[in-house]
């Protein structure tokens, strides 16, 4: 790092290692995406009491690129009347939408590689991390809308507008859930929130630090809206295949609608990273201090954690309708929100006056 | 470096063209964004003022800007629907005259 | 003329995408696409302001302005279904060379005061710093809960009315706000001659409830002769 440093200057080489982060990054995404829909294909078999699909390979593990395969070759029917510049548009930003935050999540602690330096493990690191996922995630909406109008039919408007007025309103309590992890922590950095969760041999996290304020119903109201926000089960009418004919993508074939289930599968993962990274410790555990490198052993273990949280979910529960879907983001997770912002500043003004 | 002089000719020309599409355009709707087009490129002046003297007031007054223009487009289209549900058109020619 | 450097390659390249964003915005008949293109303005600007050194203004601009108002014309302009504009001949049509003059006008006297105030020979044009605290989260929030601590709940009271407004605005009909005896009318809507209801526009509450009130007592009605039928045929 250094030798590139002195041959282009040190801002073009932390430029040169922010791109080959971001490029392990999106490798990485996408691998763990593939085979979470795998996972989720085999889970929800056992839970259902069968198999999944396990021909594919040894225990069905080459089946996401069989998939893949498939996605490629299929034919691609465009509806005739269909503006076309927004349909192919919408998709594009779906996934950009879903794939852009990954670059703030802190993998790990800071580690040394041989040739190239010691590094935290983190593509970006910056001062609003966490206003900048909340505005990603504010213009992923665009995606879903844009794709129900412009497949100009009327199942995939009203799955395109139903998914996305469910979007915008519970991103309200998601990003009301977070302000408590920022009252606690004083930052919106990533990295900084994670590592003030140290300490306890690496239990002190941010869901039951009672030397802080315990986030317990942040957590809780987190989970939920982020579970409404990627559209899933519970939440998911607007792409239901009983209901809308599969809703917004009705009308998407081959690799267009593999880039909308990609993109649901990344904003899932995305989702439950930053679920970890505020309320679960992000890397923080046991003998990280010792061993760094470990760290991401244990980020990767509580995403795990949360992605089956996710498919557990959808193999158990059955769907809310639209109005009561509504009502709950509006009139209970929102006051639930705001009166944990409100209890946790009562709690810091005692405690700091 | 860049002088300031860059992001006020530029400020200046994104709120010409806003003047521009004000005039010209006759959809009540596309004529309110380009409201918002003239409310951006005052926020980029007052951000690179801000930014070039040091002084936080400008980006203060910037994010009042922003909640000033969301609580407009948020009455402003609730007026255009109401006006659409009664006339059946969004044509502001149309709407020139205080008829029903 | 030397390399440019990489902050006036970002601005030029960020300059050039809000301009012709806001070209295409002016130039698009079909709304929609306007919307988009003015999305595309909106972003830009938020990286403009990150070469400012404005790193909150950035996200709050892409969080409000792209994420939340927009998306709200986009919802309108779905709703609506508002076409593209027609190419009829417009009755002011002497409008748009006028604007044009009116435009060019305002762009000769912006660059008038600018040239004047970069090539006076005391004033220096101050150069951007290259990383300040002024744009940073803490030192904004410093800033509105010290000294400007009440443009902040003037404009927290603002958005209640604009919230309460749009409320008002979007109701349908003449159902009373508030249902409190002896606030709802129990008079049935207007009948016509045939004995349907006469709909009037707006009427829908009092309409439902009038119509429910007519079936129920035509099946009061029609209950006592489906019961003589029945007897007659059983």
């Amino acid at each position: 790092m250094d030798w590139l440093s002195n041959q282009i200057g040190p801002d073009w080489a932390r430029a040169v290692g922010q791109l080959v982060g971001i490029n392990v990054g999106f490798v990485v995404v996408l691998m763990i995406v593939a085979y979470t829909v795998l996972a989720e294909r085999r889970v929800l078999g056992f839970l259902q009491g069968r198999l999944g699909p396990n021909r594919v390979g040894p225990g069905g593990l080459f089946q996401p690129f069989a998939d893949l395969l498939k996605f490629i070759f299929k034919e691609e029917i465009t509806p005739a009347a269909s503006t076309r510049f927004i349909y192919f548009l919408a998709p594009i930003i779906a996934i950009t939408a879903a794939l852009m935050p990954i670059i703030v999540y802190p993998f790990g602690p800071e580690v040394s590689l041989p040739f190239v330096g010691k590094f935290h493990l983190v593509i970006a690191r910056f001062d609003i991390a966490l206003l900048y996922v909340l505005g990603i995630t504010s213009v992923g909406v665009y995606g879903v809308a844009l794709a129900g109008w412009s497949s100009n039919s009327k199942y995939s408007l009203m799955g395109g507008l139903r998914a996305a007025a469910q979007m915008i309103s519970y991103e309200l309590s998601l990003g009301l859930s977070l302000v408590g992890v920022v009252l606690i922590s004083g930052t919106l950095d990533l990295y900084s929130i994670v590592e003030q969760q140290g300490g306890w041999f690496g239990l002190r996290w941010n869901l039951w630090d009672v030397t802080r304020v315990p986030q317990v119903v942040g957590f809780v109201t987190y989970l939920i809206s982020a579970i409404a926000e990627t559209n899933r089960v519970p939440f998911d009418l607007p792409e239901a295949e009983t209901e809308l004919v599969a809703g917004f993508h009705t009308e998407y074939s081959a690799l267009k609608f593999a880039l909308f289930f990609m993109a649901e599968y990344v904003n899932m993962f995305t989702v439950s990273m930053l679920a970890t990274t505020l309320f679960l410790g992000g890397w923080q555990g046991p003998f990280v201090d010792v061993f760094p490198w470990i760290g991401i052993v244990w980020f990767l273990l509580k995403v795990t954690f949360f992605l089956f949280l996710y498919i557990w979910l959808r193999g158990t529960l059955p769907r809310f309708r639209f109005d009561q879907l509504m009502s709950f983001g509006w009139k209970f997770l929102l006051p639930v929100a705001i009166l944990n912002v409100i209890l946790t500043a009562t709690v810091l003004y005692f405690r700091w006056s | 470096m860049i002088p300031l002089t860059w992001y006020l000719a530029l400020s200046a020309v994104l709120f010409t063209i806003g003047v521009v599409g004000v005039i010209i355009k006759r959809n009540a709707i596309a004529m309110f964004m380009c409201i918002e087009l003239m409310l951006n490129a005052v926020n980029l002046t007052f951000v690179a003022f801000s930014s070039y003297f040091g002084d936080v007031t400008g980006q203060l007054f910037v994010f009042i800007v922003m909640t000033v223009a969301a609580a407009e487009a948020a009455v402003g289209l609730g007026i255009i629907i109401a006006i659409f549900r009664n006339r059946e058109s969004l044509d502001v020619d149309d709407a020139s005259v205080l008829r029903l | 003329m030397e390399l440019p450097s990489i902050s006036q390659l970002l601005f030029v390249l960020f300059g050039a995408m809000a301009l012709g964003c806001a070209v295409a915005m002016v130039a698009q008949r079909n709304p929609l696409y306007s919307a988009i293109s003015l999305v595309g303005v909106f972003v830009s600007l938020a990286c403009l302001y990150l070469t400012l050194q404005a790193p909150f203004i950035a996200a709050v601009q892409v969080i409000v302005y792209a994420g939340a108002i927009m998306v709200l014309v986009v919802f309108v302009i779905m709703l609506l279904n508002v076409e593209e504009e027609v190419r009829r001949p417009v009755r002011l049509h002497y409008l748009i060379p006028v604007g044009v003059l009116l435009a060019a006008i305002l762009v000769g006297e912006a660059a008038f005061m600018l040239s004047l105030g970069s090539g006076g020979a005391a004033r220096v044009t101050p150069m951007a710093p290259a990383a300040s605290d002024i744009g940073l989260t803490a030192s904004i929030g410093t800033g509105m809960f010290t000294k400007y601590l009440l443009p902040f709940e003037v404009t927290s009271v603002l958005i209640l009315m604009a919230l309460v407004g749009a409320i008002s605005l979007a109701r349908q009909g003449r159902t009373p706000l508030l249902a409190a005896p002896g606030n709802v009318s129990e008079e049935p809507a207007a009948l016509t001659a045939g004995g349907e209801l006469a709909l009037k526009p707006g009427d829908t509450a009092a309409t439902g409830r009038a119509f429910a009130r007519q079936q129920l007592e035509r099946g009061e009605a029609a209950a006592p002769s489906r019961a003589a039928s029945e007897e007659d045929e059983g």
